[in-house]
């Protein structure tokens, strides 16, 4: 029964889309011109017209770094991670938060694991590497106690991967968590009344209509995050990581961030970020597409 | 020239100075210049015109200007532009900063003073946080073609080298020369390297900003109360100190039954040589991190020399002892005070001005703790060393097409007018109800002070640092620890800091002779695109190498791979840079 | 019922508890910077407060409360968030709303999402934005922080989603039937269905902008200008030992006390905004008006 609508149906839906698309046009794709700084050899005083034009020579540079592949690879694996654990983990507590049946209780906590969300990371840095401590940190404290041997959590490559991915999920669960919430929220109650008649117990109920429910919202979380899988944290890395971890926990942010330091280069950090959006922007697609072959889903 | 006004009052305030000053004693500077530097550096030569207090240089006195047309006019302090001219300049604040009500960075007692002393409109256009923020504003401003402030501060040389570069700043060394007053110039001359740094193309093109350096070389301080609980005296070689380390961590010297002391409260951090332990590597003979003169005048990177490798041996025996804390690698100097203060630790190396803050908090935290202060060890060979810290803490930089530059150097005079000892005005400090204030006809300082202490210091367009020549931190402190009794507002400030703050003056100015200083100030070619890296395969080895992951043996790989990757190059072009600016 | 089953009620139990212990794990933090802030300087700067204060002291707040700039910046945030997630709320739910409609009744729709969605990818960067910003003329105003980021793609792509999830097509066609526009369906149907989206989406906009601190930085003149995030952000900064020079910069640079304060005055107002808003996550909005 779907029939192309006409003009006069569809008018008023251009006129809703035309402010946004204004803001956006001015904000955000006025300044893409500057992208051509990546190819400058930037400097302030000449301005973006009068600096001289380098070419590929920051994307070579960036790419024959001895530690740029290094880098590159620890960028993806941490923030793989990531991904995967900002899904999951979310998702679940969604799921097993939806259980409680205090109302008071349930909001109470929504609010709590959203707290951690509001602390910067140099505050929370310097706490973590209290807690996390060889010598009286509360973690290695309980792992003493049941008769394991301390971690050197911040200072091993691999346990400081781990490390990152753990307490950025610490932090962020609750965004995801509130998302997945607001989306069990709209599920229609009329769909756990008919299961229930049908005989099912919540366990079923949950596979059968709660999950399938939150299916489409995470794919969209995990698609769009998709678009910054070459960020990894920044400011979280920044402010936890030192020189006995560099070879595991430096992600391309860091790396350029102390390169450009000495050079002062706002054109080597274009042509960087210039190539993570090329990389997102493929990924995302090639991500839509497959969700639209496979699942039949319109991210967007 | 811009016509210099006279009221009757400034003409009698200025013939009244000259007339004190050609019967008064000595100046309150420094050292007669002597020593090798470049031939322009600015203030060596004779100034025309006459100086306020002129001993070392001995000008004749060529006789007062007091009419505005002569180019010679030397803009001393009581001289003023009138009509006003207007300077505008950008300014960067920090979160230690302390206003009035109603006052703030842009408005405040001290552009009023600038404006009633001098004759000169401080316009700031934008204030910002300091640091990478300041940095970065200044850059997107000159990105969208702002033009650049008649006067900016600097601190990041990085910046300031690029601005010098760009063309858009002037030199300033002949208007230094000819108007700087002689407390001025005997400051600057104190050390004329501080003048390297804005060195291009025979001239200078900015004024560099004195940093306090003495006041933060390295001393060592020690918990004496775990020393006698031990049973030991204060070690003064690297043997002793270990064998008290050993002592503070077996011993539990805090009585308190737990194996939770260390014997040496440090940090590795991102930066290695730099941090404190310089002096533990220094006692083996070499400092890195820093470009030290060898004996034949070139400049090799500490870090690189050979003496490194057994310091390096060294640390990672004590890391493996436990007399370090094993995080010791992950530690900023936060963390060290930390340990230091909340009675964990029993040794930290560390500036002079320790003992006014934190280490007043260790008395708090842990009830009946005491420290002393002890020199620098001496390593295998009977010597010791430490980082000499810079003397140079950034730049101002003037616009080229700004007018009056000597509107700079007339505020420069007027700010280390504060030294001048027969200049009444700042005998107790800079603005009264700020800096100090008078209650019932008597000065009192700190919190005596109605609404608090101000640190004026921080409004000046000095980097927000105090004016004061090279040494003068540590000559005061030494004089006081030894008995002379404070008479400038100065020294009666630095008494009031407690005696252990004078002890450690006095301390560090016992080792001057060890200090070794940084001559890479510049900043060549290849650094700017391979600095970094160097620097942080220097970090992981270094760190890595103490904790054991790396063998000791990786140092030697370490070298060769810093020199194939750069560092022979950069070394060429720093030693070229050297010649070329000392010469 | 299933719900009084053994198994559910082992199930409940562990749950709870578990809820508990994370709830208590995302807490802990906070509490401890509530305890330094309550702290006497010595043991704060030291390192030696967990979750109970040291020498008590109302120094922190009072420093802080005190400081005429801090209480100003606050209002000034205030301003910024009410303005910024006002804009940013109307254009996402148009926008949401108009691309929630099927390509294949909205022509040119999947033009103006990839129109949307390369926004999201593709920045020109900090210099270019700023040239922008200035051209534009909207420097020292509180729009150069409203207006460039008031389309925040994510969020509309989420309201989006849920407005394809949680209105049912038959709605919408009975609502067209009784001869309504556009306008009206978004206003009159829409809105009211997808309160908890809207609840979400308004709360991740205040939060960003409560947040934001970078903007003000480089877009405002001087510090009276600040909202509060910005102006934290002097206070609280990495220290650089290697620019300290003087005790008296490092003594009022590492107050740990007064920092926690301000930490703590700056978190407090999201944490009130938060159940408020949450009102409006209510579960099984009646849709009875239509058959399935």
């Amino acid at each position: 029964m779907k029939k192309q609508w006409n003009w006069k149906r569809n008018w008023p839906l251009h006129l809703m889309l035309l402010p946004a698309a204004i803001v956006l046009a001015v904000f955000q794709y006025a300044p893409l011109g500057g992208l051509v700084m990546a190819f400058q050899d930037f400097k302030p005083w000449l301005g973006i017209r009068g600096s001289p034009w380098v070419g590929w020579m920051h994307f070579r540079d960036l790419f024959t770094f001895q530690e740029s592949v290094q880098v590159i690879w620890n960028t993806l694996i941490i923030s793989s991670l990531k991904m995967v654990f900002h899904l999951i983990v979310p998702f679940v507590f969604a799921l097993l938060l939806n259980e409680v049946r205090k109302l008071l209780f349930k909001r109470t906590v929504q609010t709590i694991v959203y707290l951690p969300h509001f602390l910067s990371w140099v505050i929370l840095g310097g706490i973590f590497i209290d807690v996390l401590s060889m010598d009286g940190g509360i973690v290695n404290r309980a792992l003493e106690a049941v008769g394991l041997q301390p971690i050197f959590f911040l200072g091993d490559g691999d346990w400081f991967r781990f490390t990152i991915v753990a307490t950025d999920v610490w932090k962020d669960f609750g965004f995801a968590t509130i998302i997945f919430l607001a989306a069990l929220a709209g599920i229609n109650p009329s769909l756990y009344e008919a299961a229930l008649i049908d005989g099912a117990n919540r366990w079923q109920q949950t596979l059968s209509i709660t999950v399938p429910s939150l299916v489409p919202i995470a794919i969209v979380v995990g698609t769009l995050s998709l678009g910054s899988i070459l960020n990894a944290g920044f400011d979280q890395i920044f402010n936890l990581y030192n020189p006995l971890v560099y070879g595991k926990g430096d992600i391309i942010d860091t790396y350029v961030y102390r390169t450009a330091l000495l050079s002062g280069s706002f054109s080597l950090g274009t042509a960087v970020g210039l190539f993570k959006s090329v990389i997102s922007f493929v990924l995302i697609v090639v991500a839509y597409r497959l969700a639209y072959v496979f699942a039949g889903y319109r991210i967007f | 020239m811009k016509q210099l006004g006279k009221s009757g009052k400034a003409a009698a305030q200025l013939l009244l100075l000259t007339a004190l000053t050609v019967t008064a004693a000595a100046c309150s500077g420094g050292d007669a210049p002597g020593a090798s530097k470049p031939e322009r550096t600015p203030g060596m030569t004779e100034s025309a015109g006459s100086g306020n207090s002129g001993a070392d240089t001995g000008s004749a006195d060529a006789g007062n200007t007091d009419d505005g047309e002569d180019a010679g006019q030397r803009l001393l302090p009581g001289e003023k532009f009138d009509p006003a001219i207007t300077m505008t300049t950008a300014r960067w604040v920090s979160g230690s900063f302390a206003f009035r009500d109603g006052e703030d960075i842009a408005n405040n007692v001290h552009t009023d003073w600038m404006r009633e002393e001098m004759g000169i409109n401080l316009d700031t256009l934008w204030s910002v946080q300091e640091g990478d923020n300041y940095i970065t504003k200044l850059r997107l401003a000159l990105s969208a073609g702002e033009p650049l402030p008649d006067v900016l501060v600097v601190g990041d040389m990085q910046l300031a080298s690029e601005l010098i570069d760009s063309g858009l700043v002037q030199p300033i060394g002949d208007v230094f020369d000819a108007h700087a007053s002689d407390i001025v110039k005997a400051a600057y001359n104190r050390d004329p390297s501080i003048w390297y740094p804005v060195y291009k193309d025979g001239d200078y093109y900015g004024l560099p900003i004195i940093a306090a350096g003495d006041h933060n070389d390295n001393v060592l301080y020690i918990r004496n109360d775990w020393l006698d609980a031990v049973g030991l005296d204060a070690p003064s070689t690297i043997a002793e100190m270990e064998t008290v380390m050993e002592a503070f961590k077996t011993q539990d010297p805090d009585g308190n039954g737990k194996d939770d002391t260390y014997g040496f409260s440090f940090s590795l951090g991102s930066n290695v040589g730099r941090g404190d332990a310089n002096m533990i590597y220094g006692a083996f003979g070499a400092i890195p991190g820093i470009w030290m003169k060898q004996d034949d005048g070139s400049l090799v990177y500490g870090s690189t020399l050979p003496e490194i490798k057994p310091a390096l041996a060294k640390l990672k025996e004590w890391k493996e002892k436990g007399y370090l804390h094993p995080e010791s690698g992950i530690y900023d100097r936060q963390k060290t005070y930390e340990l230091f203060n909340s009675g964990r630790a029993g040794m930290i190396a560390g500036e002079v001005w320790l003992p006014v803050y934190p280490l007043p908090n260790l008395a708090q935290n842990v009830p009946g703790a005491e420290y002393d202060v002890i020199p620098a060890p001496t390593g295998p060979d009977g010597s010791a060393a430490r980082w000499g810290k810079p003397f140079n803490a950034g730049v101002v930089l003037v616009n080229k097409d700004f007018e009056h530059p000597e509107a700079l150097i007339l505020y420069l005079n007027n700010l280390f007018e504060y030294w001048n000892a027969d200049n009444p005005k700042y005998e107790n400090g800079y603005f009264q109800g700020y800096d100090y204030d008078i209650i019932d006809g008597k000065v009192v300082n700190g919190s005596d002070i109605p609404g608090g202490q101000i640190s004026v210091h921080h409004y000046f367009l000095y980097n927000s640092q105090r004016p004061i020549a090279p040494y003068q931190y540590q000559d005061t402190l030494t004089a006081l620890y030894e008995g002379k009794a404070p008479e400038t507002a100065f020294e009666r400030y630095s008494y009031s800091l407690g005696e252990m703050y004078l002890k450690a003056g006095a301390v560090a100015k016992s080792q001057r002779d060890i200090n070794v200083y940084d001559y890479g100030i510049g900043l060549t070619d290849t650094m700017k695109t391979r600095w970094d890296r160097l620097q942080q395969m220097e970090s992981e080895t270094f760190v890595k190498i103490i904790y054991g992951e790396l063998p000791l043996d990786e140092f030697d790989r370490f070298v060769e791979k810093w020199k194939a990757e750069g560092g022979d190059k950069i070394t060429q072009e720093m030693n070229d840079w050297y010649d070329e600016v000392n010469s | 019922m299933t719900y009084r089953s053994t198994a559910y009620r082992i199930f409940t139990y562990c749950n709870n508890t578990f809820i508990v212990l994370l709830a208590l794990l995302c807490l802990l933090p906070l509490i401890h910077v509530l305890a330094v802030s309550f702290s006497g300087r010595a043991a704060a700067d030291a390192n030696l407060v967990t979750f109970w204060p040291i020498d008590f002291t109302l120094e922190g707040y009072r420093m802080t409360l005190g400081n005429g700039s801090f209480v100003g910046s606050i209002l000034i945030s205030i301003q910024r968030v009410v303005l910024g997630t006002g804009v940013s709320m109307a254009l996402i739910l148009l926008s949401a709303y108009a691309l929630s409609k099927e390509s294949a009744q909205f022509r040119g729709r999947n033009a103006w999402a990839w129109f949307f969605v390369f926004t999201m990818l593709f920045n020109g960067g900090l210099v270019p934005t700023y040239i922008l910003v200035r051209n534009v003329g909207l420097m020292d105003s509180i729009w150069a922080l409203v207006l460039p980021n008031a389309v925040n793609v994510f969020n509309m792509i989420l309201m989006l989603n849920f407005f394809r999830t949680s209105v049912p097509k038959s709605l919408e066609e009975a609502a067209f039937m009784d001869g309504a526009g556009h306008f009206r369906t978004l206003l009159s149907i829409y809105l009211p269905i997808s309160l908890p989206s809207l609840a979400t989406i308004s709360l991740f906009t205040i939060v960003f902008h409560w947040n934001s601190w970078f903007d003000g930085l480089i877009y405002l003149m001087d510090k009276e200008r600040y909202p509060l995030s910005t102006l934290l952000q002097t206070i609280v900064v990495q220290l650089d030992f290697s620019a300290i020079t003087s005790a008296e910069d490092l003594m009022a640079l590492s107050n740990r006390t007064v920092k926690s304060a301000q930490i703590f005055i700056a978190t407090i107002p999201i944490v009130l905004v938060y159940p408020f808003l949450q009102r409006y996550f209510v579960k099984g909005i009646v849709v009875g008006s239509v058959k399935e």
